[in-house]
């Protein structure tokens, strides 16, 4: 019996170290968000890059690249909107006046894991956007394609 | 307990102690990563693998100081068995559900892929971690006082 009391003991300083570590480390996953991902029920949408280059043929989407403007505008999906984290939830009510909730959306970062484009998908759904989605691979996988990439400014 | 049962004993804890120390740190650097490489083995969603990349790797780094150390040994080899032959079971089903995907064991960019190299990899380990259980639970040395 000793045993598993001193295995669960030593589980839960695990998981009280864990929590507490994230909530501070640059690029962890704070409590709130896992609570959020683990309350929200449904799993966060996710496209493949070929899923995603299909959508992109067919028009059928909105690319929103979460990146700072320096970065996109050093290359991007063509047509793709810039909303980088901080602004996006500052200013999150302007976003939804011009965002209708039924429009498919397509977050990506450059990385493959994409933690803010994952934290914001959750956001979104939460407000009501159920075709929001997550580009798994990001747009590091997108460029390894040789698929096309828009550079500059935006054209409006 | 003989010498040579005491030394497998030790020399299991040190090598399981080095392989679950290796293993956290990656993981505990980036736990978004480690998040999706546990979505991708699709046994649990979102929500757990949040939740699981927050508390494995420390549950990893914990046990292995603990094996190191000889502190709470008897809970620390119930939690490394626990953990290989979770990941044997893992990797098992995701190579028979033919998934396309990384391992995820020891670093979150792009590390091998699972196949019977990783297969056996971890059922050897898991064979150990047994071992390493057996051992620890075995009898122990007992001091036996020489009478008057």
């Amino acid at each position: 019996m000793r045993r598993f009391g001193h295995a669960a003991l030593l589980s839960l300083a695990a998981l009280a170290a864990g929590w507490t570590v994230n909530q501070f480390h640059p690029e962890g996953i704070p409590g709130r968000m896992a609570r959020a991902l683990f309350m929200s029920g449904r799993p966060i949408r996710r496209v493949s890059p070929d899923s995603a280059m299909a959508v992109f043929q067919r028009g059928a989407a909105i690319f929103v690249d979460i990146r700072a403007s320096r970065e996109f505008r050093a290359g991007r999906i063509p047509g793709a909107e810039n909303h980088a984290i901080q602004p996006f939830f500052r200013d999150f009510t302007d976003f939804k006046k011009s965002h209708p909730v039924d429009t498919a959306y397509i977050f990506y970062c450059f990385e493959p894991a994409c933690r803010e484009g994952r934290a914001m998908l959750v956001w979104m759904r939460r407000a009501g956007y159920r075709r929001a989605a997550w580009l798994y691979g990001g747009l590091s996988e997108w460029t390894q394609n040789r698929w096309p990439v828009e550079t500059g400014e935006p054209v409006p | 307990m003989t010498r040579g049962r005491r030394t497998a004993l030790l020399l299991l804890r040190l090598a399981f102690a080095v392989i679950l120390g290796w293993a956290s740190i990656d993981k505990i650097l980036h736990p978004w990563a480690f998040s999706q490489d546990i979505v991708n083995y699709r046994v649990v969603g979102d929500g757990l693998s949040a939740v699981a990349a927050i508390w494995l790797p420390y549950l990893e780094l914990f046990t292995a100081i603990c094996l190191l150390a000889g502190l709470w040994l008897d809970g620390a080899v119930l939690i490394n068995a626990g953990l290989m032959w979770m990941f044997l079971i893992l990797v098992l089903q995701a190579f028979f559900r033919r998934l396309d995907i990384h391992c995820g064991c020891f670093t979150v960019k792009g590390e091998s892929v699972i196949g019977p190299l990783k297969i056996a990899e971890n059922a050897a380990l898991a064979a150990g971690s047994l071992a390493l259980l057996l051992l620890e639970a075995g009898p122990k040395n007992r001091r036996v006082e020489n009478g008057p």
